[in-house]
């Protein structure tokens, strides 16, 4: 064809991929480390079954789907936050990233660029912890001191204001309403 | 938002999630399981799901860690084309807490994504290809700081006091020694000097505007990006700009480039053995250093270390080494590049309108 080996042409899927398959894990997953572990074992797994893949339908549920597998994995051996990150709960992510993927834009920061926005119209009581926790990347205990609170103020302010940039998000069109249990 | 309900499964759920995200990892409570566990609903699971997710998009915003995401890709092909190889040993898919490649000093790894499709790598001379992926690097979206020293070149390790120090109190002119340079893509920068005791000069540009803070003066600002002539070294001038890039490509064009043997450059047993250029100016009588030395990230090609060598400079009677050191990638202030970062909210700006 082009001489272009199988494995440029993957590679070229992989990129695409990336940062939604980055997203999708990190909303699973909470130790970096792990991120990058799993990252990269979905992504041979992947490579191994390509024969497998019906190639009719979108790469991104199929990476997401072998990358969930490996997540339900990983908390075998972590069975205290197992308890929450459940099938309900990857089938959730699952679709909420998909919708993110399908929104316009060229590159997944732009299809989330909304994002800022929200992060400008919290209230700056809420705006701040989660400035100083991400922008700052300071753990939940120094953002605590920071400001002068106790630490599980601070993980109830970062838990509401992450709440509030869902809401704001979700009135963007960027993730869709939740579906209410039947 | 609707309020939580107040019952146990969900007031665990809410702590769980709360714990999960925000919470140092702490591996042997992670292993366990809560004694008062009760099911929790599914209304339960989709809020906690919800908040991973914007946890995880809050975190992919404020990345610039961009050699980890490059890295992670090239850890995957990499794996891919060893197993290829058809004398590859079978490789254990299981690998955790793999050692980072880059943990120097008190940086987060460097990064920038190589820019294969703009540039076009010389894959017949491996030096040149190394200084095109440092060129590629250096249009990387993220925030880098950079130290810059005068050293005289006889006295390795040992740093005289900045060029043009006095005694406490002396007023002396602003100078490149002990500066410290910050870069956020490809031309925004901010050059702090230091002049006398606490005092400096800061020059900087913010994609728009230059700008130039003086002790006791007006703020001075330009929509010329060139209005505020940085002194230094004439030498020095004749290759350095402050946009990396374009600093890389002038050696591409007018040295000829060649490997050294990586070097660590003292930087901790868990830094990489950095690349290391040479660059002999090929036109022996024209502008510009002799010789410049590059040291880069073996991956990504980010600039850790340039030395230009032997390089006359003002008030000095011996030539100097003028040594430009990555200090670290922190992300800095979303407006550190404007002239509003550097001086009160009261302090007079004048736009300067007309050259000089």
């Amino acid at each position: 064809m082009h001489g272009i080996e199988a494995d440029a042409v993957f590679e070229i899927l992989v990129r695409e991929n990336a940062a939604m398959l980055a997203t999708y894990l990190r909303a699973a997953v909470r130790d970096p480390g792990a991120v990058d572990d799993l990252f990269q074992e979905s992504m041979l797994v992947a490579w191994r079954k390509l024969d497998k893949f019906d190639r009719t339908r979108p790469f991104g549920p199929w990476i997401r789907g072998i990358a969930a597998r490996l997540v339900m994995a990983h908390y075998r051996n972590a069975p205290r936050h197992g308890l929450l990150c459940d099938e309900d709960f990857l089938a959730y992510l699952d679709q909420q990233v998909q919708h993110i993927a399908e929104r316009p834009g060229d590159t997944w920061d732009e299809k989330v660029s909304a994002l800022a926005e929200c992060i400008k119209a919290l209230p700056e009581h809420y705006g701040q912890p989660i400035r100083l926790r991400y922008m700052d990347e300071k753990p939940a205990a120094r953002v605590a001191d920071h400001l002068g609170v106790s630490l599980e103020t601070i993980r109830k302010r970062l838990q509401r204001a992450r709440a509030r940039l869902l809401d704001c998000l979700q009135r963007k069109g960027v993730v869709a309403e939740a579906e209410a249990d039947a | 938002m609707t309020a939580p309900e107040h019952n146990r499964p969900d007031r665990n759920a809410d702590r769980l999630a709360r714990e999960w995200i925000d919470d140092e990892p702490h591996p042997a409570r992670d292993t366990e399981t809560p004694a008062d566990h009760e099911p929790f609903t599914a209304e339960r699971r989709r809020q906690a799901a919800g908040q991973g997710l914007v946890h995880s998009l809050l975190t992919g915003l404020y990345d610039r860690d961009q050699v980890g995401r490059e890295r992670r890709i090239q850890d995957v092909m990499q794996r891919i084309r060893t197993e290829q190889q058809p004398d590859a040993p079978s490789i254990n898919v299981t690998a955790r807490r793999r050692s980072r490649v880059v943990r120097w000093g008190a940086a987060a790894a460097a990064a920038v994504v190589l820019a294969a499709m703009l540039i076009p790598f010389t894959q017949s001379d491996p030096a040149l290809a190394t200084l095109d992926k440092m060129i590629a690097a250096a249009d990387g979206a993220g925030d880098r700081t950079y130290s810059i020293h005068l050293r005289d070149p006889g006295r390795r390790g040992r740093r005289r006091p900045p060029a043009g120090a006095g005694p406490a109190g002396v007023h002396r002119k602003a100078t490149l020694d002990g500066a410290t340079l910050h870069f956020r893509g490809r031309d925004k920068f901010v050059l702090i000097r230091p002049s006398a005791p606490g005092r400096r000069v800061i020059d900087g540009f913010d994609g728009q505007q230059s700008w130039l803070v003086r002790p006791r003066k007006p703020v001075l600002v330009s929509d010329d990006p060139t209005r505020f002539r940085i002194p230094m070294p004439e030498e020095l001038s004749a290759v350095l700009s402050l946009d990396v890039r374009a600093t890389l490509k002038r050696l591409r064009d007018e040295y000829d480039i060649e490997h050294l043997d990586p070097d660590a450059l003292n930087d901790g047993p868990d830094s990489p053995a950095w690349t290391h250029l040479r660059a002999s100016r090929r036109d022996r009588g024209g502008r510009g250093p002799k010789v410049i030395k590059l040291w880069s990230h073996p991956e990504t090609g980010l600039l850790r270390r340039i030395v230009f060598e032997n390089v006359k400079v003002q008030s000095q009677r011996t030539p100097r080494h003028v040594i430009i050191d990555l200090v670290n990638q922190k992300s800095l202030p979303a407006d550190w590049f404007t002239h509003d970062a550097h001086h009160p909210g009261d302090a007079t700006v004048e736009l300067v309108t007309e050259t000089p």
